[in-house]
């Protein structure tokens, strides 16, 4: 019995079984769900995970030139709900977990993406690159009809309340009738 | 030379009252897993304790709720100073997703002062010991 013991306390002296966590930096496993973080580059700033967020841990604040998205920790439950919902794939869970902070405002992250002006109003409508990526993906639809580009920039490029204007309504009716026949031809 | 040794003491034995609040007790069994030999957080001379007037430290886990707010405040200064607060999981920051419910009783730091904040659903014993790491060094 006695030996047994012994022979257990060695083994457990030479291969110890408890973590060497601060000394050795650790990291979770696959699918371990911790802070999130934007993507810089791919974030359009739609405020799709804003919406989505079940305890409303993120947040959009719309400024005069730029939307600010921040993701509060301490209201996070880490589900991974807007990993899910983003349609631009710029929101990801991450393996971190080192996030004991002193103040609980540090306790966040966030993106700054910058406004979009109407170009006839100057009025701001909508965050820029989301702009620019609606644009890539109206092109490719219109490169099936042979339209260029060029006529249809001048029409997303207005806010909507310029866009149903006087001035601008001849231009977006004949640019109607046009992909219409197109469709039709093709 | 009082003074160093009384440091030194203070540094070397944080005495830790865990104290849950409320919620869903994720963060519970997170802190009996730091305790376990696996992550052995006694290592660090932190030992659990079943009163606050033995601690240094009160881990407080889950949302505040109204039931337990008076407590909350009782057990803290029954605590002798110098004490600290650790706020462990989201929920004890800013309640999580009990947030506007009708027992949250307000963020933890509203009540009673808190030194570090722990976010995670449920924090990793890894967290933890990183939160306490960072709590012992405020104290230095």
């Amino acid at each position: 019995m006695k030996k047994n013991i012994l022979l257990e306390a060695l083994r457990s002296l030479a291969n110890p079984s408890t973590t060497k966590y601060p000394k050795q930096p650790y990291v979770p496993t696959d699918g371990y769900k911790g802070a999130a973080e934007y993507d810089k580059d791919k974030c359009v700033g739609c405020g799709a995970c804003a919406q989505e967020c079940p305890p409303g841990a993120i947040t959009y604040e719309d400024t005069e030139s730029t939307r600010k998205l921040r993701l509060n920790y301490g209201l996070c439950s880490f589900c991974g709900r807007c990993e899910e919902i983003c349609p631009w794939d710029a929101i990801h869970l991450t393996k971190k977990f080192e996030l004991a902070v002193y103040d609980r405002k540090d306790a966040e992250t966030g993106i700054d993406v910058p406004f979009f002006e109407c170009i006839d109003c100057g009025r701001i409508f909508l965050p820029e690159p989301q702009m620019r990526a609606s644009l890539e993906r109206v092109e490719k639809t219109l490169a099936k009809y042979k339209i260029p580009k060029e006529d249809l920039v001048h029409l997303i490029s207005v806010c909507p309340r310029c866009a149903f204007s006087v001035k601008n309504m001849p231009e977006r009716r004949m640019f109607m009738r046009r992909l219409v026949e197109a469709k039709a031809d093709a | 030379m009082l003074r160093g040794i009384q440091s030194f003491a203070k540094r070397k034995s944080p005495w830790v009252m865990h104290l849950p609040c409320g919620g869903c007790n994720g963060c519970d069994i997170e802190v009996i897993a730091a305790l376990t030999p696996k992550y052995d957080i006694e290592r660090f001379g932190v030992l659990q304790k079943g009163t606050p007037r033995h601690a240094d430290i009160l881990l407080v886990t889950g949302i505040v709720t109204h039931q337990i707010k008076d407590c909350l405040k009782r057990i803290y200064e029954m605590a002798p100073d110098p004490k600290c607060v650790v706020a462990m999981g989201s929920c004890a920051i800013d309640g999580d997703i009990f947030n506007g419910g009708y027992g949250y009783a307000g963020p933890l730091d509203k009540i009673v002062p808190v030194d570090v904040y722990i976010p995670g659903c449920p924090p990793r014993p890894e967290a933890l010991i990183d939160g306490i790491s960072k709590l012992l060094k405020k104290i230095q």
